[in-house]
């Protein structure tokens, strides 16, 4: 509820709140602080129904960019109950629903055989879903990433390169400036993507991208939201994190170590551990989910040209060496490791897209095994996306199943509890049963229309085809696409 | 068979806004898609 006390606070118009020792000071009304119920159904507290009598305190998300909040607040502002916290959810996830619609817009529209709608299905994984319909810029961050890989590999790389459409152009200048705005961390995530994309970094490679006047001006708007960002970040420090650890302090050795323990639940977190970090999907659910992202980033590295694997490199490695070290500078502060999965998902997601393209470019799959992928992507990924909600869902109406007595079928029906959202359990499990079957048959569907022979997005690697003196590829074309529903059924 | 180069400006304003239609209309599909599977966890979280 952090972030929702700080949305209050930003409509109120506390932008620049009294900094603490752990956040910042905000009154709110009383009501919308609510505690976590370990283990126990929702139902251990009241629904935000108590006294709306302002309280003095200190949140930890106080000194969070107001960027996101500002977006999301009035609802709260004018409704401080659970009223309010539905509608900023829904603002909340409308506008990561529009970031995932416009990179959809972008793969079908660029994708050579459309084998990166697979990519985008994988990369929204149902931790990022979770999170775009909470009050939290996580979940914001995360689509604008996607959003950001979508539209700017064509952008800075494909394509689109030499003639942008002007909605392209905006995409990615509206999600980068979402991506640097909303949270602190999001300044290092694009200058990985940013820069990975960019390589090799030349003058003569910066000259090609700023071409487009519409270019121009999206970097210049840029520039003001990454210098906005910057003040915020230099003068409210979000980042720092100040407590006291109940540990001794850990040498750099135990650090290194801890960390690498930490791994095998941040890879199962990028997928999604739900309810307060502590609900988990069927074990086989993150292995179906992650043997095919890891497959697409392994096969992109193996048929990749030297200059693909550097980018690759540069967006995974440097994501997983920076979320490592700002853990690590971190556990001895705060004596626990703060880093979770889905922080890292806002460049990791968009290196799946990354992936998909570099084997697309390469000539690496056909058209007829880039539609079965996708379709196949839908067909393990949506289900998935389904069942992360029923298990939350079942959480937070009848708590953590217990190891005596066993749990049984009832135990993860998402239908009854001692707790219920103020809707009732049947409408969000129809929402989202009726969105997962639209979007099931609108990727199956543009699946069907990828493999088009006459894209002329040439492959790399081929003699004549290839890169450039510069290492960039020499596209004499753009892609002709089918619109939607007038494609053959292939 | 109607088609679409959106990265390449088109010949007439016809053309351009028969793209434009087109991928608006995808755009929104997606959106409800993706709206309605987001707004699900915003209704269903406490």
């Amino acid at each position: 509820m952090s972030h929702a006390l700080r949305a209050c606070q930003v409509a109120s118009g506390d932008i620049m709140p009294e900094l603490a020792p752990r956040g910042a000071y905000q009154s709110v009304p009383k009501n919308l602080r609510s505690e976590h119920c370990p283990l126990e159904p929702r139902a251990c507290q009241a629904d935000l129904h108590g006294p709306q009598t302002p309280i003095r305190f200190a949140n930890s998300a106080g000194r969070y960019n107001p960027f996101y909040y500002a977006m999301v607040g009035a609802p709260l502002k004018i409704w401080p109950t659970m009223k309010g916290v539905v509608l900023a959810r829904l603002i909340s996830a409308a506008r990561a629903a529009a970031l995932l619609a416009a990179a959809l817009v972008s793969v079908v529209s660029y994708s050579r055989y459309r084998f990166m709608l697979g990519a985008l299905l994988f990369g929204a994984t149902p931790i990022a879903i979770n999170m775009a319909g909470a009050i939290n810029p996580s979940g914001l961050e995360i689509a604008a990433g996607i959003a950001f890989f979508a539209s700017a590999i064509p952008l800075l790389v494909g394509s689109a390169r030499e003639h942008p459409p002007t909605w392209l152009v905006c995409v990615t200048v509206v999600s980068a400036v979402i991506l640097v705005m909303v949270r602190s961390g999001g300044p290092i995530w694009l200058a990985l993507g940013g820069l990975a994309l960019l390589l090799p970094l030349t003058p003569r490679t910066v000259r090609q991208v700023l071409r487009p006047v519409a270019v121009r001006w999206g970097v210049l708007v840029l520039v003001v939201a990454g210098i906005a960002s910057a003040l915020w970040i230099l003068i409210m420090k979000p980042g720092e994190i100040v407590g006291v650890s109940p540990f001794a302090l850990l040498n750099r050795g135990q650090l290194f170590i801890g960390e690498l323990m930490t791994w095998p639940s941040l890879t199962q977190q990028l997928v999604g551990i739900t309810g307060w970090l502590d609900t988990a999907m069927w074990p086989p659910a993150y292995q179906f989910w992650q043997y095919p992202a890891a497959a697409l980033l392994l096969v992109a590295l193996l048929v990749g040209s030297g200059l693909d694997r550097v980018r690759l490199l540069v967006v995974v490695g440097g994501t997983i060496a920076a979320a490592a070290i700002l853990d690590m500078s971190a556990v001895n502060k705060v004596g626990f490791w703060f880093a979770q999965g889905r922080y890292l998902l806002p460049t990791l997601s968009g290196a799946l897209l990354l992936a998909a393209w570099i084997i697309e470019r390469r000539g690496a799959i056909t058209a007829a095994y880039a539609r079965l992928s996708s379709r196949l992507a839908v067909v393990v990924t949506l289900p998935i996306q389904l069942h992360a909600l029923q298990v939350t869902m079942a959480r937070y109406q009848q708590g953590i199943p217990r190891s005596s007595p066993p749990p049984n079928l009832s135990s993860y029906n998402p239908l009854v509890g001692s707790w219920h959202p103020q809707v009732g359990s049947l409408l969000p499990l129809l929402c989202s049963v009726s969105g997962l079957v639209l979007l099931g048959v609108l990727c199956w569907r543009l699946a069907a229309g990828s493999a088009r022979p006459s894209v002329t997005d040439h492959a790399e690697g081929v003699p004549g085809e290839g890169s450039d003196s510069s290492g960039r590829e020499n596209l004499s074309g753009q892609p002709k696409l089918s619109a939607f529903g007038t494609a053959p059924a292939q | 068979m109607e088609s679409l180069s959106p990265g390449k400006p088109r010949k007439t304003g016809t053309s351009r806004a028969e793209n434009g239609m087109s991928l608006l209309r995808l755009w929104l599909l997606a959106f409800v898609g993706f709206g309605l599977t987001i707004g699900a966890w915003s209704l269903a979280l406490p």
